[in-house]
């Protein structure tokens, strides 16, 4: 993984989750100039409190005066911040993630060893929810986002529906709550991340890489029946799924993609 | 609901679960076998790890012993779940 680390503040003592975490600390001014003031996109401030971010600020004022278009480094924060320093903060940095206004984040020691992880960027730190748009934001581990809608958390249940009212990142990030109902990272990711999609695929021994495999794939990830695509017949599609049909007819694969909601040739990446 | 199996002690205290989840990525019907921030997928039908990272050898063979013997428990569980990817199905899987 190429992010790195730094503490802010001196209020970390020897917090065991730390033992694991590629981690710098800059407690005082002068290991603040040494090493925040580089301009590492990857690197990730870790800040106990609001206070300790504060301090921040100065070095991240100075490197926008140099760059303004640019913002230094993304920010955790484990403790609330106010409306206002949220504002001010996501102005300054690259990215800025701390609980509280309706983001829920793993427990401290979870996030830490999270973090620690060498797949932290396949883990999810925080989950926003806007009721709104009916959109989920996750968080993960390197901060980039992932927005998921409402609809996708489907469950063939009514009893164990999800209640986006209740949320949280669970199991050191490699789940996400929603009262009852919990997902699986790895599912979300294979769904909205085409390089995930794609690092998952080339990663597993033994695939079916014909297209026959990648409809299945989609078509078991949509909860879909083999009849549920109009104007190909149950056999047809079997038939495709089991690559007895090596080379179906474009005319047929556009069916499948339009059923899908996608184009053939994203389709063929599942 | 996400299913949890009930382990028993000393497992339990050491921090182990056997999970599955209302939303999977399609791939052969399994458990996740959790243990801090290491987790594991366990196959339903091939009764195999289905990834070879991290090492399944680090899970104890006595949580695969229960996996084996409770598997009639955890494919209901797993069918219960995800009635359109049951454990019995006579589709081909390639994962």
């Amino acid at each position: 993984m190429n992010e790195e680390f730094l503490l802010l503040g001196t209020g970390w003592g020897h917090t065991a989750a730390l033992a694991d975490l590629p981690a710098r600390r800059a407690g005082t001014a002068d290991e603040l100039q040494k090493w925040g003031g580089s301009s590492s996109a990857d690197l990730l401030c870790i800040a106990h409190t609001p206070a300790d971010l504060s301090h921040f600020v100065g070095a991240a004022l100075e490197y926008r005066a140099r760059r303004p278009r640019a913002r230094l480094h993304k920010v955790l924060v484990l403790h609330p911040l106010t409306a206002g320093q949220r504002t001010i903060y996501q102005d300054l940095f690259a990215r800025v993630l701390a609980p509280g206004d309706g983001i829920q984040m793993l427990s401290t020691n979870d996030l830490l060893e999270a973090l620690a992880s060498e797949d932290r960027a396949d883990r999810v730190i925080g989950v926003a929810v806007d009721g709104a748009s009916e959109l989920v934001m996750m968080y993960r581990g390197n901060l980039d986002t992932v927005m998921v809608p409402f609809a996708w958390f489907r469950s063939p249940h009514a009893s164990t529906r999800p209640d986006f009212s209740d949320f949280e990142p669970v199991d050191h990030g490699i789940g996400v709550r929603f009262g009852e109902y919990e997902a699986a990272v790895d599912a979300i990711l294979y769904e909205f991340d085409p390089a995930y999609r794609r690092r998952v695929k080339n990663a597993e021994v033994g695939r079916d890489d014909s297209v026959g495999g990648s409809v299945r794939r989609l078509r078991n990830l949509r909860g879909l029946k083999q009849s549920d695509f109009p104007g190909i017949s149950v056999k047809e599609i079997g038939r495709i799924e089991r690559g007895e049909v090596k080379a179906p007819h474009r005319a047929t694969l556009d069916r499948i993609a339009q059923t899908f909601g996608v184009t053939v040739e994203a389709l063929r990446t599942y | 609901m996400a299913y949890t199996a009930y382990l028993a002690e000393p497992w339990r205290s050491r921090g182990w679960k056997i999970k599955i989840f209302d939303r999977e990525r399609n791939e052969e019907p399994h458990i996740t076998i959790v243990r801090g921030t290491a987790y594991w997928r366990w196959g339903l039908r091939s009764r195999r790890f289905l990834g070879r990272e991290p090492d399944a050898r680090e899970v104890p063979r006595a949580l695969v012993e229960f996996a084996c013997e409770n598997i009639v428990l955890l494919t209901n569980a797993w069918n219960m779940l995800h009635p359109h990817n049951p454990v019995a199905s006579k589709e081909v899987l390639d994962e």
